[in-house]
């Protein structure tokens, strides 16, 4: 008998070849969930009554993942002790998982990985994962594929998981999108490009090489990004050589596309079966609520593997009862369809209940009317409220006839009405009471600071709307300036279209506050950035378009395509453009006073620009400012000024054309618009002349340069600065002028000329191909 | 016997020709027409105008007979004159396999039953005689379906009619009322070629000829044109667009608040009648039923959501059906064709949709317009059908070889056991109580 | 006892089961019975008992984890009391009986080796006349069970106070056989039900199919070396076709149309087969002589549950009173009686497959209901032709009580 036994436990424990590890970052980096979030981690919190962290779990599970980490920093202990608690930590699961408790100093995703590194949890290829995925996709299929990939090229770090979904969809986060270049074949990742609803992102910038060097690109801007990433051991350790990567996305992936260094490539996994999505933000939490309703995520349903272990019963138009017999719905009560309801729940006469999720434990007063929102356990509602597209957190009160607008949070504990009435988007959460919080985290600490803070400025006025016995503080609906130079994503404009409450998108409505009288419509915004990225999705559905599209571009293009994002960039964070350039500067100042060579110079500035992620342009702008001020003004001018001129740009001229990328007319935009405004404007035709001698600018770009309108200072308003522009200006007409009379042969002029009208058709037709809106001299206004 | 080797396309012929001692009269007429028709297309080909006048006669001859059998002789011949090289796809295949089999006896049986199938044209097919350019544009867009469905095909055919009479000059020593008919029916034999024709079709070409014929030979040519124009568009207006309206109001009292409304597919008539339905303030919701090949109920689910605010709308394929029944109230389809037996032939499937709903008593309404209603008996689908085009089988579906076929009909009837009522502009009748209604049978007009 | 390393090792393995055919990651009647075979046998070497019903109660145990592991399992208990409140209800249907099944014919097998190694000693149940041993006479399973039945001339004391476990020791290798025995009969339930295909398919008949039934695939396959036919397939849409038992649950993959890897595998093995859409089951039905379906479950009251689509052909097939011949396993068989028809089988799959995810703003706006099972009730089916002969839906009552014990209906 033994021999037949042991051969059964081979086939049962069959295939299993190396252990497969996961990463799971279990703490958020944001806000977004504030209040929420204050006593309790985000990945604990429950969407269809099971914590996130289970349903991660359960995804991994489904995948066939056997280890996990979870690296959880706010709350970690709740993190860790819950972990234990679960039927996860019992023999039988299958899997280990072991959570690893970081620093608070993590502030973002690329700390952790640094930690990550630093502590070498991983010994192979890894899937990273964020602590809020829901996903049935079969990972290990794509860690296969990876694994595939690597054999042939070692320098495959990385595959992302991503999910077509159509360019609008309601999992997929508007205020938060991204547009992949993709190539066709090998489906590597060539370009990233995030896309944020505020500012509205009008174009993505594709980078000149990309077209060259591949036949067939997609463009696509129909994609989840799930987030769901196989990585390398290297992809650690590369955090650890680049500190200063923040997030995985738009620093690291990103980073690693545009560097001329590290010779990396990232590939694409586009999931053709499966669903996976983020809960990223309370949005994305309603619609991957109703998307688990639905049964997207099957076998992920609640009536089948319910993370939590609950059993519930399915019944037609997926609704969805606790089984164990123990929920009371009264006889007149009305259920309607993609709707769950938590086990010993007490749901009383005429309530109404719509799409919505109740936890464990509720009871929900007669007359009540619950339309798309989410109520997590233990909560209470009085009789005869109406609580609309709101997440109501554990153990809440609300009293009765009180009225929850669209898009309130409820923070736990809160106790509101009677006769409460909340505003749209009204953030509540408790009042402390002293000694109420157990464990004094630094990060706890200056929540409460902030509380403290808001809990000096409450107006009554408030508190009459929150009913008489009411205990909860109301956070401030507006943004305190210094989210403003938050960087990108998290700036506050944009956080607002990852808000629950609004309406889905509709084809009718290209962006969907439209819709809703949000206050969110006081966003200027133009449908022009939607159009441009929806062109570009239908670009990518036959790549012979997408060619078409692509392959002709203008060699010029390219470059001021890049500017082009950098509009987007610079309107995003201005905090690491300053910051940026004060490490040119610095760097700069270093490579002049040590006397490094032009090379080493070139490399410390590619680094830093990958870095702190900034466009080309930037660095050219640093480079050249920093060259002129580097320029001692001789008294009297003359000879020896012209001497020191010399000697400088000789000695440094070359770095301009090193920092990767050669504009020369941009070159000598960037000097002009900075000698308008530096002392240094006398020098400016020597320094042309200079730059010109060293053939860094051809005659070609000087008169191209000038041809430009913004270039007289076209869009400048009067002023000292333009006074500049414009004095600059005749200095390179004269300039040219003697460069034409110096040719003898006068037909060079006229071909001159002809380069310009070429130069401008090029534009022209850039533009029709492109859809690019802003035209180059916006561009270059922009820069300054 | 001899011809086929001498003219017409070589493959199609050459294929079916062993098979002929073993073929049916029926085929065997078939085959022969085929040939006739063949020869005539070289005939034109080498560009005699006499080639024209034997083809539409042999044309006319049909064009007589009874609308769906025409159509049924119809589709071969087109077939054997469309370009050999893309039409041959299932049909073709299903063809010439019954050919190469028929040695080996058992399969071809198999084969055999579908080889009358209606079969698939592509807009390839090439057009003999002097064609007008409109009626070109719609054979087209008739293959590709792009346009698609009883009613729409017909108001396109006579609009398309409708240009065709206005640039039509009466040769010398030739009445319009005599010579019209005849320069029209290549034109129809063109369109029947490009997809067999639809009742509605044939019912509207009949009620043309009756016209046509009729109309006063002392009339100027210009004016008899226009009577036509005119008659044609009253057509249009009565027996289809007031006809629809009519049936809408009908229709629509029949959904109540709280029902549960299925439909199968996309008739455009049902999409008509349920948002009507909506735009009253109806509550109630959809169950849209769909199935392959044409997958239709899609874009009727686009239609509905597009509401504001949407029509509630659940979206299954068919095998799902006995899982919802249970809740639905009434179903409501749309008809292909309405026969005198009162079995109705509509898009496949419909059939069983009504069957189970029968079985779990609910009714079952039939939303069609009088002029649908074709006189002949139908008892099952399979003597008459027709197969969707190959585009429409997907790419990840098997590709057919001499073993296995990919067959994918369009129609099926419907038994009037299976139906509760035809909701027609008259009223709400019963199925089978069709035929004793005299505008039916374009006995009265409105 | 649970604390004994042993007990842990097999609470390990029945964890890993149970909760791989949560996640669907064991799919299909078959490949199920043979894993919980496998469990099965391995609880049993390891299992430590002196007396027989402490065997018993552990491998009941163990069913009842594994069928309770699939919540939809819970239908077993559902349908005798389920209490109904107001918003209406409907048994819910089972992913996978066959589990249940397997756990039932191990403990029948086990008494029945029970009653045999001890006979004299406890009296051995009446050997009761019925079809399927009618049936079945002279199969090979019968002839090795005789033999063993020599071979395990042991005397056999059960509760031994100085030897507790001798009792075990003695029964264990009759017990692993017998399991053996059931896992043989798994591994040749095709060719056995196949056996006399030729009988049930004529030359010259038009066979209509749903969806791929590995077992269908089989016996047409079968027939097609004596008879020439042909096969018309419904590609059942979406249906799923499951992994075969190698490689493990893993690389489950869901085919939209099941039919169209039936009508490959057909034809390639020369049948002539037309793949036609489900919307014309109606409208060929008037040529088809008879419609041959794979079950999912056959029930006790002579209904079943099939790949959702089988209701709509058994349905067409009455009203042109064509044959419906059920293909199944006798692992199949299920003590269940479905009291309430109303919503198929309800096991719903994911929308996927009927309304693609990518569709945007319909995903919003749809419902989208996609189930895996119909409920065929025993009014529509003519016949089943299990690996234990053929049958009328009327006598698979008898057949239940034959192959399994009652007191094990409820695990």
């Amino acid at each position: 008998m033994a021999p037949k036994s042991s051969a059964g436990k081979e086939k049962l424990l069959g295939d299993e070849d190396e252990v497969l590890q996961a990463v799971i970052l279990a703490d958020s980096f944001n806000k977004r969930f504030r209040p929420l979030t204050t006593r309790k981690p985000r990945c604990l919190l429950p969407i269809c009554n099971a914590p996130l962290l289970d349903w991660t779990f359960e995804s991994l599970a489904l995948a066939g993942v056997q280890e996990i980490f979870v690296i959880c920093r706010s709350h970690a202990e709740q993190v860790k002790s819950t972990i234990a608690e679960s039927r996860w930590s019992k023999p039988g699961s299958g899997i280990k998982i072991m959570p690893i408790m970081t620093a608070k100093e993590t502030f973002s995703p690329g700390d952790a990985m640094r930690d990550i590194y630093t502590r070498g949890l991983v010994t192979g290829d890894f899937v990273l994962v964020m602590g809020d995925l829901v996903s049935n996709v079969k990972i290990n299929e794509v860690v296969k594929a990876h694994k595939e990939r690597r054999k042939t090229n070692k320098d495959a770090i990385m595959t992302m998981v991503v999910k077509e979904s159509g360019s609008r969809h309601r999992t997929r986060p508007t205020g938060n999108s991204s547009v992949f270049v993709i190539d066709s074949e090998t489906s590597e990742c060539l370009h990233y490009e995030p896309v944020m609803g505020y500012p509205p992102t009008k174009v993505a910038g594709i980078p000149r090489e990309i077209l060259a060097e591949h036949p067939e690109v997609e463009i696509r801007n129909d994609l989840i990004d799930c987030s769901i990433d196989i990585c390398s051991v290297e992809v650690p350790s590369l955090f650890q050589d680049n500190f200063d990567y923040l997030d995985i996305r738009r620093d690291f992936v990103h980073g690693v596309l545009t560097s001329d260094l590290l010779m990396k490539n990232i590939y694409c996994y586009v999931a053709k079966e499966g669903y996976a999505a983020r809960v990223q933000d309370t949005k994305s939490y309603q619609s991957i609520s109703k998307d688990i309703l639905s049964r997207w995520t099957f076998p992920l349903v609640p009536d089948n593997n319910h993370p939590a272990g609950d059993v519930y019963e399915h019944r037609r138009g997926n609704k969805y009862i606790a089984k164990d017999g123990s929920v009371v719905l009264a006889r007149t009560s009305r259920i309607g369809n993609n709707c769950l309801i938590g086990p010993s729940t007490q749901v009383s006469e005429d309530v109404q209940i719509t799409s919505s999720v109740i936890g464990r434990n509720c009871v929900i007063g007669s007359g009540s009317i619950i339309d798309n929102s989410y109520i997590f356990d233990g909560t209470i509602i009085g009789a005869g409220c109406v609580v609309e597209h709101s997440i109501v957190g554990a153990g809440v009160e609300i009293r009765e006839n009180s009225r929850v607008g669209k898009g309130c949070l409820v923070g736990d504990g809160v106790v509101i009405g009677p006769e409460a009435v909340l505003e749209r988007f009204e953030k509540l959460s408790k009042k402390r009471e002293t000694g109420d919080d157990g464990e004094q985290e630094d990060e706890e600490e200056d929540v409460d600071s902030e509380e403290e803070e808001i809990e000096a400025n409450q107006e009554d006025s408030i508190k009459a709307q929150l009913g008489s016995d009411c205990n909860a503080i109301v956070w401030p609906r507006e943004a305190p300036d210094e989210d403003e130079d938050e960087e990108g994503v998290e700036n506050y404009k944009n956080q607002r279209f990852l808000r629950l409450g609004l309406a889905f998108s509709t084809p009718s409505t290209s962006f969907f506050f439209c819709a809703t009288g949000d206050d969110a419509s006081d966003l200027e915004f133009t449908d022009e950035g939607s159009l441009s990225s929806d062109e570009d999705s239908d670009s990518s559905d036959e790549d012979s378009d997408s060619d078409a599209n692509f392959t002709t571009l203008p060699t010029s293009s390219a470059t001021s395509l890049t500017l082009e994002n950098s509009t987007i960039v610079a309107a995003s964070d201005a905090v690491a453009e300053s910051e940026f350039r004060a490490e040119v500067e610095q760097s700069l100042e270093r490579a002049f006073a040590e006397g490094h060579s032009v090379d080493n110079a070139a490399v410390e500035l590619k680094t830093l620009r990958m870095a702190s992620n900034v466009p080309l342009s930037r660095v050219r702008e640093s480079v050249v400012s920093a060259i002129v001020e580097k320029i001692q003004i001789v008294e009297g001018g003359g000879v020896p000024q012209r001497q020191e001129i010399a000697k400088v740009i000789n000695r440094w001229g070359p770095l301009i054309d090193k920092i990767g990328g050669v504009d020369a007319v941009e070159t000598v935009s960037i000097l002009q618009t900075h000698c308008a405004t530096s002392e240094r404007l006398p020098l400016f035709a020597q320094i042309l002349v200079a730059l010109y001698q060293a053939d860094i600018v051809e005659e070609v770009d000087m008169r191209r340069w000038h041809a430009l309108p913004s270039s007289k200072g076209a869009g400048e308003e009067p002023g000292p600065r333009r006074d500049g522009m414009k004095k600059c200006w005749d200095v390179g007409a004269a300039l040219l002028e003697q460069l034409s009379q110096q040719e003898s042969d006068s037909d060079e002029d006229s071909e001159g000329d002809d380069d310009d009208g070429d130069d401008d058709e090029e534009e022209e037709d850039e533009e029709e191909e492109l859809r690019r809106g802003p035209r180059r001299i916006e561009q270059l206004s922009i820069i300054k | 016997m001899s011809e086929p080797s001498k003219d017409g396309p070589p493959t199609p012929l050459s294929s079916s020709q062993p098979s002929q001692k073993s073929m049916t009269k029926a085929e065997r007429r078939e085959l022969q027409e085929r040939q006739r028709a063949a020869k005539a297309a070289q005939k034109q080909q080498q560009g005699q105008g006499q080639g024209q006048a034997s083809s539409s006669a042999s044309s006319r001859s049909k064009a007589q007979g009874a609308p769906q059998k025409k159509s049924e002789s119809g589709r071969p011949r087109a077939s054997s004159s469309a370009a050999p090289t893309s039409s041959r796809d299932v049909g073709g295949a299903a063809r010439d396999g019954s050919g190469g089999i028929d040695s080996e006896g058992p399969k071809t049986r198999g084969l055999r039953i579908f080889s009358h199938f209606g079969l698939p044209k592509t807009s390839g097919h090439q057009v003999k005689g002097d064609i007008h350019p409109a009626i070109i544009r719609l054979g087209l867009q008739f293959s590709e379906f792009k346009i698609c469905g009883a009613n729409a095909r017909c108001i396109a055919m006579l609009t398309a009619f409708k240009t065709v009479i206005q640039d039509y000059t009466t040769p010398a020593h030739n009445t319009l009322s005599r010579h019209l008919m005849t320069y029209l029916s290549p034109q129809i034999s063109h369109l029947v070629a490009a997809r067999p024709m639809s009742v509605t079709m044939g019912n509207a070409i009949r009620q043309l000829k009756l016209e046509i014929s009729g109309s006063d030979i002392d009339l100027p040519e210009q004016d008899a044109k226009d009577a036509l124009c005119h008659i044609i568009d009253n057509y249009i207006r009565d027996r289809i667009i007031i006809a629809d309206e009519v049936i809408e109001d009908l229709a629509v009292k029949k959904i109540k608040d709280g029902d549960v409304v299925m439909t199968y597919a996309r008739s455009s008539l049902v999409e008509k009648i349920l948002i009507r339905a909506h735009a009253l303030n109806k509550r109630f919701s959809v169950i849209v039923l769909d199935s392959r090949p044409l997958l239709e109920g899609k874009t009727l689910l686009r239609t509905l959501t597009s509401t504001t605010p949407p029509i509630s709308c659940t979206y299954a394929l068919l095998p799902a059906l006995p899982s919802l029944i249970k809740e639905v109230s009434v179903v409501l389809v749309g008809a292909h064709s309405l026969h005198t037996n009162g079995s109705v032939y509509s898009r496949a499937g419909t059939a069983m949709v009504a069957m189970l709903a029968k079985e779990h008593s609910v009714p079952v309404m039939v939303c069609c317009e009088t002029y649908k209603f074709s006189e002949s008996i139908m008892l099952d689908a399979f003597g008459k059908n027709e197969l969707a085009p190959l585009k429409f089988s997907p790419p990840e579906a098997p590709k057919p070889h001499s073993n296995l076929e990919v067959l994918d009909p369009l129609y099926d009837s419907t038994p009037p056991t299976c139906i509760t009522a035809v909701v027609t502009e008259v009223g709400l009748i019963p199925p089978t109580s069709i035929s004793s209604i005299p505008l039916a049978l374009g006995k009265t007009s409105l | 006892m649970a604390s004994d390393p042993q007990m842990l090792a097999n609470q390990r393995i029945v964890e890993d089961l149970a909760s791989r055919l949560r996640r669907r990651q064991v799919v299909g009647s078959r490949q199920a019975a043979l894993e919980t075979l496998l469990v099965l046998r391995q609880v049993v070497s390891r299992a430590r008992f002196s007396n027989v019903d402490q065997l018993v109660d552990v491998i009941r145990s163990v069913g009842r984890r594994l069928v309770d592991a699939q919540p939809k399992g819970r239908a077993h208990s559902f349908l005798y009391e389920y209490a109904d409140f107001n918003h209406g209800s409907f048994i819910t249907g089972t992913s996978e009986h066959s589990v249940g099944n397997t756990v039932r014919k191990v403990l029948h097998h086990i008494r029945e080796e029970y009653h045999t190694a001890t006979e004299g000693s406890t009296p051995a149940p009446a050997p009761t006349f019925s079809i399927a041993k009618f049936v079945s006479q002279g199969q090979p399973r019968k002839q090795q069970t005789v033999q063993k039945n020599d071979a395990a001339k042991v005397p056999l004391k059960e509760n031994d106070p100085d030897d507790p476990d001798s009792f075990a020791r003695t029964l264990k290798p009759v017990l692993m056989e017998a399991i053996q025995d059931v896992f043989d009969e798994l591994e040749t339930v095709y060719d056995n039900i196949s056996k006399n295909a030729k009988d049930h398919i004529h030359s010259d008949e038009i066979i209509l199919t749903l969806g791929k039934s590995k077992t269908v695939e089989s016996f047409l396959k079968a027939a097609a070396h004596h008879r020439n036919y042909t096969v018309i397939v419904a590609e059942t849409a979406p249906s799923f076709v499951f992994s075969s038992f190698h490689d493990h649950g893993l690389t489950r993959h869901f085919t939209r149309y099941g039919g169209r890897e039936m009508a490959k595998s057909l034809s390639s093995a020369g049948i002539s087969t037309f793949l036609v859409p489900d919307s014309s089951i109606y409208a060929l039905m008037s040529r088809v002589n008879k419609v041959i379906l794979g079950a999912h479950a056959i029930l006790a009251n002579g209904g079943m549950f099939a790949t959702s689509g089988a209701l709509l052909a058994a349905t067409a097939a009455r009203a042109y009173s064509t044959p419906v011949v059920v293909c199944a396993g006798q692992f199949k068989l299920t003590p269940l009686w479905n009291l309430y028809h109303e919503y198929g089988a309800l096991d719903f799959g994911d929308p996927s497959s009927v309304l693609g995810f990518e569709e945007g703003d319909l995903v919003d706006k749809v419902d989208v209901v996609n189930p895996y099972y119909d409920y065929v009730q025993p009014e529509l089916l003519d016949a089943f032709i299990t690996n234990y002969g053929d049958h009328p839906p009327s006598s698979i009552y008898r057949l239940l009580k034959e192959t399994y014990d009652d007191e094990d209906n409820e695990l």
